[in-house]
């Protein structure tokens, strides 16, 4: 072993090799897999050595002591309701986890329902899962170590704030659907908690010991589907998503909930079938279900179907394609409550149930809205709007008249109103890249501006415009920061994404360098001041960007990369195989 | 951690962009009604 304080890297080659299709490839790097080996430890010491005697300490010094300022400020999530009580998750500024919090209506006291941080002394138990009854009077919680897929679930009692005795676990990647009558929850587990085969629907009546649940669903003819249970708003109907991995084309079935045959196999419609496209059944009157949907349609659309079975060749649009990108549909107070984006900016609509325009929400600037909050009894919904230089700012909005009010606001320790975002966009041969470019107001066009050129591109992933505080003194000192949304990406739905995958590939490394090119003509900055950034597929761009284009960066932050794809083209897992989908 | 990671991103484009030090540019925020 060489010594980390050797000039020349503790380096050698390896002499690896893959067969692919009768072809060999050689794989020199493939002892840095192995990260207990001693070899490795000592080329990442050498090279922990070798970046922190060339990283300045007293700049680092500077940002970091700002960055922990920025990061402490007082936040919480939207509202939400469930019968008397409003839960929201708060964090005080620098607590490790949320803590959700109970209160009597919009105006009570907040009090403390649950807490993770008391989950363990280092924090490194989480709280991963927590469904609430209807009437909000009981909740199923999941606490999960180290990050782990695996939970254990609790329930409690949010008027007394007390477990029950009910403790389930091995719940693996498991979904809870709450009896509309509080009597017990459907849920799917996988019955060899050590594989990832025979997904199975179980029913858990409370008080009972759940080694004695029973199963009431599973596919044992595709041992690979995942079952997720979910109950309509109106407790009427109990549906299972099937799901094979990650792939978007789930099935759904459903049965109308009789509460004597809660544990009953059976009685299941086959509503869509399983591997044609997506579906979700976000809300029901009565017997008309009202389905989100990509059949035929890439950027989505809303449909109705009467309740049974082939649904998907008798549904009707509601809210047919359009060019923006239609993201989720509820019902709150009798109307439907639209989320899309539109060049990768977020538009809230209020539509009535068959489909027409009521209102068009006014928000603050070009952004993102999440975390709607809203039943079918609610006058009312909350939802979460951010933008780059905006922090979270919660709004009311009344669905009678469609006008918003302010709620809560991020009070974080920074002035937004010396920032301006803008958007560009580049022509790439009729397709129009867009690019979200942040920096201080009246930004001096001089090509000598520090700049961050951010991009990820793969895996149908959008970048939305969202505050980051880690971003706040990177602005503070002059810079810019700049984010690509090129093709590989979700931001114009599934198009966007098919246009830079398998054989066209290139396609979304040739968006990043041309933005690069358009922030230096447009004299934002010049390469010597732009720096290109992003981490796993976005690692991969800029790191692609910078062996093919090296005359147009002054530096690379490379996080986290997905390289050596060739031999990572296949994930292995302990039961099943599934390709990867940049 | 991130904050560790973060600090010393920005302290290597620093060197390796030669930027102008953060405390020359960076202004000192007050905004009121928010405890310091």
């Amino acid at each position: 072993m060489i010594s980390p304080t050797s000039a020349a890297p503790p380096w050698h080659q390896s002499d690896a090799a893959d067969d692919f299709f009768g072809q060999s490839i050689a794989d020199p790097f493939r002892w840095l897999e192995d990260p207990s080996s001693p070899d490795v430890s000592a080329f990442i010491e050498w090279q922990n050595k070798k970046s922190s005697a060339w990283i300045p300490s007293d700049v680092a010094d500077v940002y970091r002591t700002r960055l922990s300022e920025l990061i402490n400020y007082p936040r919480q999530s939207v509202p939400a309701r469930y019968g008397k009580f409003v839960i929201t998750h708060r964090n005080a500024g620098l607590q490790a986890h949320m803590v959700v919090f109970k209160q009597l209506g919009m105006d009570g006291e907040p009090e403390v329902l649950i807490d993770p941080n008391t989950f363990s002394k280092d924090g490194s138990i989480s709280l991963s899962l927590l469904d609430f009854t209807q009437d909000g009077t009981l909740v199923a919680y999941g606490k999960s170590e180290g990050g782990s897929d695996n939970q254990t679930v609790h329930v409690r009692d949010v008027e007394s704030g007390k477990d029950l005795p009910d403790i389930l676990p091995e719940m693996r990647f498991s979904a809870i659907a709450w009896a509309p009558d509080n009597s017990g929850f459907w849920y799917n587990r996988y019955p060899d908690p050590d594989s990832r085969l025979n997904n199975t629907l179980y029913w858990h009546q409370l008080g009972t010991d759940p080694a004695t649940d029973v199963a009431i669903f599973s596919d044992p003819e595709n041992p690979e589907v995942a079952v997720y249970p979910a109950v309509s708003e109106d407790g009427k109907y109990l549906f299972v998503y099937q799901v094979v991995g990650t792939d978007p084309r789930n099935g759904v079935l459903f049965r109308e909930i009789d509460r004597d045959k809660a544990s009953a196999e059976g009685g299941w419609t086959i509503l869509f079938q399983s591997g044609i496209a997506e579906f979700s059944v976000v809300a029901n009157v009565g017997s008309t279900f009202y389905v989100y949907t990509d059949l035929g349609a890439p950027r989505r659309r809303l449909t109705e179907v009467v309740a049974g079975a082939d649904a998907s060749e008798r549904m009707t649009d509601v809210i047919p394609q359009s060019s923006d990108l239609l993201k989720e549909v509820s019902l709150v107070n009798g109307k439907l409550i639209a989320l899309s984006t539109r060049d990768v900016h977020s538009v809230l609509e209020i539509r009535t149930l068959d489909g027409k325009l009521v209102s068009d929400v006014t928000l603050p600037t070009k952004g993102t809205v999440g975390a709607i909050s809203g039943r079918p009894e609610d006058k009312d919904l909350y939802f979460l709007f951010t933008s780059y230089t905006v922090p979270g700012i919660i709004f009311r909005l009344d669905m009678a008249t469609g006008m918003t009010a302010e709620y809560y606001r991020s009070a974080v320790k920074f002035d937004p109103s010396a920032y301006a975002t803008r958007q560009i966009f580049v022509d790439r041969g009729g397709s129009a890249i867009p690019v979200f470019i942040t920096a201080r107001k009246g930004l001096e066009r001089n090509g000598a501006n520090p700049t961050i050129l951010y991009g990820y591109g793969g895996f149908g992933v959008s970048l939305e415009p969202a505050f980051n505080p880690f971003l706040i003194p990177w602005l503070e000192a002059g810079g810019v920061y700049a984010v690509a949304n090129v093709r590989g990406g979700g931001e114009y739905g599934t198009a966007w994404h098919e246009a830079a995958r398998l054989g066209a590939r290139q396609t979304a490394f040739d968006d990043f360098t041309a933005s690069a090119e358009e922030l230096i003509a447009d004299n934002i900055t010049s390469p010597e001041k732009l720096a290109i950034e992003g981490g796993s597929n976005g690692g991969l761009l800029v790191l692609v960007s910078m062996l093919q284009r090296p005359e147009l960066f002054g530096a690379v932050v490379s996080q986290v990369p997905v390289t050596a794809v060739e031999n990572r083209w296949i994930w292995r897992s302990s039961s099943n195989q599934r390709s990867m989908r940049f | 951690m991130a904050i560790v990671e973060q600090s010393e991103i920005y302290a290597f484009l620093t060197r390796a962009l030669n930027l102008a030090l953060p405390e020359a540019t960076m202004p000192t925020i007050e905004v009121s009604g928010v405890d310091k």
